[in-house]
């Protein structure tokens, strides 16, 4: 039996802060595993904040959605924004080999997700980014 | 999110880090963080009270692991919980932040290596 779940948010770190709040009481409440749960909340941490850093050519209040699919402890994780197009699949991985010095500080979200996610795609329709992340509840991070 | 110093010597600092390293845990501690890990000694991290960590937690942790670097010091981590080390292992951290496995552990490995 699958529940779907819908939540809207603007276009700030707080309230990225506050979903994932709603978002951890409704894993607890389907008894996601600990494992699960980390995952799920780097995917969202670290795609919510690159929509808000990097989507908005403007100043303004924007929405985004986020659809929650749980079937068969499937998760499906929908982010839509309107933002300008970015597709973060594109983003150049940093190299996670270098030594300290060469070590780049930034840019390792979008790596994170990858990792522990069974799936990411990414489509750009009617002028909206629609992010969709997959993950199970025995997440392999490689 | 909680940073707390613990007795610390002339050449080593010794911190603990607790809660939840995301958005607002960053928020909370970054600047005592920097202000803590000055660059001129080492750094003992016990990450056991640590629940959570994305990129902007790394990010913090790494910047401060450089400063060290460029004054000739380290920082190690110690008693890190298994899903906080899977995570800064899946970000290649590991290779340049050493995790061991309790504080003597740490004190072992800053000694051997100077």
């Amino acid at each position: 039996m699958a529940s779907y779940h819908t939540f809207k948010i603007k276009n700030t770190y707080t309230e990225i802060e506050l979903l994932c709040i709603k978002i951890n009481d409704l894993a607890q409440g389907n008894n996601f595993s600990e494992q699960l749960v980390f995952c799920l909340n780097v995917c969202l941490e670290e795609m919510l904040t690159n929509i808000i850093k990097y989507s908005y050519d403007d100043g303004d209040e924007h929405e985004i959605e986020i659809r929650l699919e749980i079937a068969n402890e499937i998760i499906t994780l929908t982010i839509i924004d309107e933002g300008h197009e970015f597709n973060p699949l594109e983003v150049e991985i940093p190299d996670i080999k270098s030594d300290i010095k060469h070590r780049q500080v930034g840019g390792i979200g979008i790596f994170l997700t990858c990792k522990m996610a069974n799936k990411v795609t990414y489509t750009r329709k009617d002028n909206k980014n629609i992010l969709k992340i997959v993950l199970t509840p025995h997440v392999v991070i490689l | 999110m909680k940073l707390t110093q613990l007795e610390s010597t002339d050449k080593i600092t010794n911190l603990l880090l607790s809660g939840s390293l995301d958005i607002t845990g960053v928020r909370d501690i970054e600047m005592d963080f920097s202000i803590l890990v000055s660059g001129e000694q080492d750094v003992v991290i016990d990450l056991s009270g640590l629940t959570f960590i994305a990129s902007l937690g790394m990010r913090m942790l790494l910047s401060a692991a450089k400063k060290l670097d460029t004054e000739g010091n380290k920082m190690v981590f110690h008693s890190v919980p298994p899903l906080v080390e899977t995570a800064l292992n899946t970000a290649g951290l590991e290779t340049i932040m050493p995790i061991v496995k309790d504080e003597s552990g740490a004190l072992s490995l800053l000694e051997s290596q100077g």
